[in-house]
């Protein structure tokens, strides 16, 4: 009976040793991949043209270089996009000096946004706009790419601000594939991003 | 009384002095709580620190501090112009929020002014209505 105790804690402490090794050192690739001839293409970021607060034109090849961390709001928002913001500045005060990491926010409500009061209102968040931009174009580009990065929007009058959308951060590589996402309003998830964050640094560093 | 019998019972009643103590802080303006969590924790946030030079913090305010009466009718007529809070200038207009009733706003108000690290006393309700029938000034609508 004492042996089986003694065999069952030292069983314990292995599962324990397990997860902390449990960390995985790749990220996975996340969304709807295609399988065709045997061949597996996988989920990417579709090709966009945007502008940002200073009228620069902005597409995918913008990012080839970096990981970028990408959220949908409008300025005008009074639901959960502050929240969002909150977070995303966690994220920006963590890998201000990580040069590998760029932050774009785009608006849902191009209309209202153009570059002049994104650029007002990264000035407000005291954000320096080569680390993190500001992104409008127009609204059925920016509503169709918001689902692109599974952000779900509905215009609906009886929300807040007139639009309802999902809160997601999402996380892409340098190859446009999204590798992690969090829920935006939800500091313990934005916690782990972070974590997941560091892995694909970690990948990136690691190849040369 | 025999004394095992005696020591139970003072347990007893430590215990639920104590229980009814931390209810009791965990109580109070819990529905100016939950109100403000739904209403204004957007903005505000849960700690009530705000967000940058976008949303003005309600936690350790200054402006709070030297507008405590204002409180209610901002609430209910929103607040717009050049504010300064703890030497940060904000001019993004808040809108008043009118479903809140006079109770509603009495609760919040008062969960405010004791929550975080605010110590700013506690308002009657007299104060509430006095506060949403008047115009403080400096305060343009
Ligand atoms: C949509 C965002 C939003 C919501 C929701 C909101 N506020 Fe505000 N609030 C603001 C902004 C922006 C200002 C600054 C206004 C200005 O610059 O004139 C402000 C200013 C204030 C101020 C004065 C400045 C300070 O921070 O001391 C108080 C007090 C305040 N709000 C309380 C509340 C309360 C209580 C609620 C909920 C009932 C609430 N607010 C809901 C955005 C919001």
């Amino acid at each position: 009976m004492k042996k089986l105790s003694i065999l069952f804690v030292l069983f314990s402490l292995t599962l324990l040793s397990c997860q902390d090794s449990n960390l995985p050192d790749k990220l996975p690739f996340i969304g709807q991949h295609q399988y065709i001839d045997g061949d597996t293409i996988l989920y990417k970021i579709p090709s966009f043209d945007l502008i940002n607060q200073d009228e620069e034109s902005i597409n995918n090849n913008s990012f080839k270089d970096h990981i970028y961390i990408s959220d949908f709001f409008f300025t005008s928002c009074p639901s959960i996009c502050p929240k969002v913001k909150k977070q995303m500045l966690r994220v920006y005060d963590k890998y201000e000096n990580e040069d590998i990491i760029k932050m774009v926010s785009h608006t849902l409500d191009p209309k209202r946004d153009n570059a002049e009061i994104l650029k007002l209102y990264s000035s407000n968040l005291g954000v320096d706009t080569k680390k993190w931009m500001f992104l409008t174009g127009d609204k059925d580009e920016l509503r169709e790419l918001a689902l692109k990065y599974f952000v779900a929007v509905v215009e609906d009058e009886e929300a807040p601000g007139g639009l309802d959308h999902s809160g997601k951060i999402v996380v892409v590589d340098k190859n446009g594939h999204v590798r992690a996402f969090a829920e935006g309003t939800d500091p313990d998830d934005v916690t782990e991003l972070m974590k997941e964050i560091d892995i694909l640094i970690n990948e990136y560093s690691s190849e040369d | 009384m025999n004394t095992a019998l005696r020591t139970s019972l003072i347990l007893c009643f430590a215990i639920y002095f104590f229980a009814n103590l931390m209810s009791c802080t965990d109580g109070r303006f819990k529905q100016g709580k939950v109100l403000y969590e739904y209403h204004c924790a957007s903005c505000h946030m849960e700690d009530g620190t705000g967000l940058a030079e976008l949303y003005p913090p309600v936690n350790g305010s200054d402006y709070l501090m030297n507008n405590r009466e204002k409180l209610p009718y901002i609430m209910r007529y929103g607040i717009e112009g050049p504010l300064t809070v703890n030497g940060l200038e904000f001019d993004i207009p808040m809108s008043g929020i009118p479903e809140l009733s006079a109770v509603e706003i009495s609760n919040i108000t008062n969960y405010i002014l004791s929550a975080w690290t605010n110590k700013l006393g506690t308002m009657s309700f007299e104060e509430v209505m006095e506060s949403l029938n008047s115009n403080p000034a400096g305060i343009n609508n």
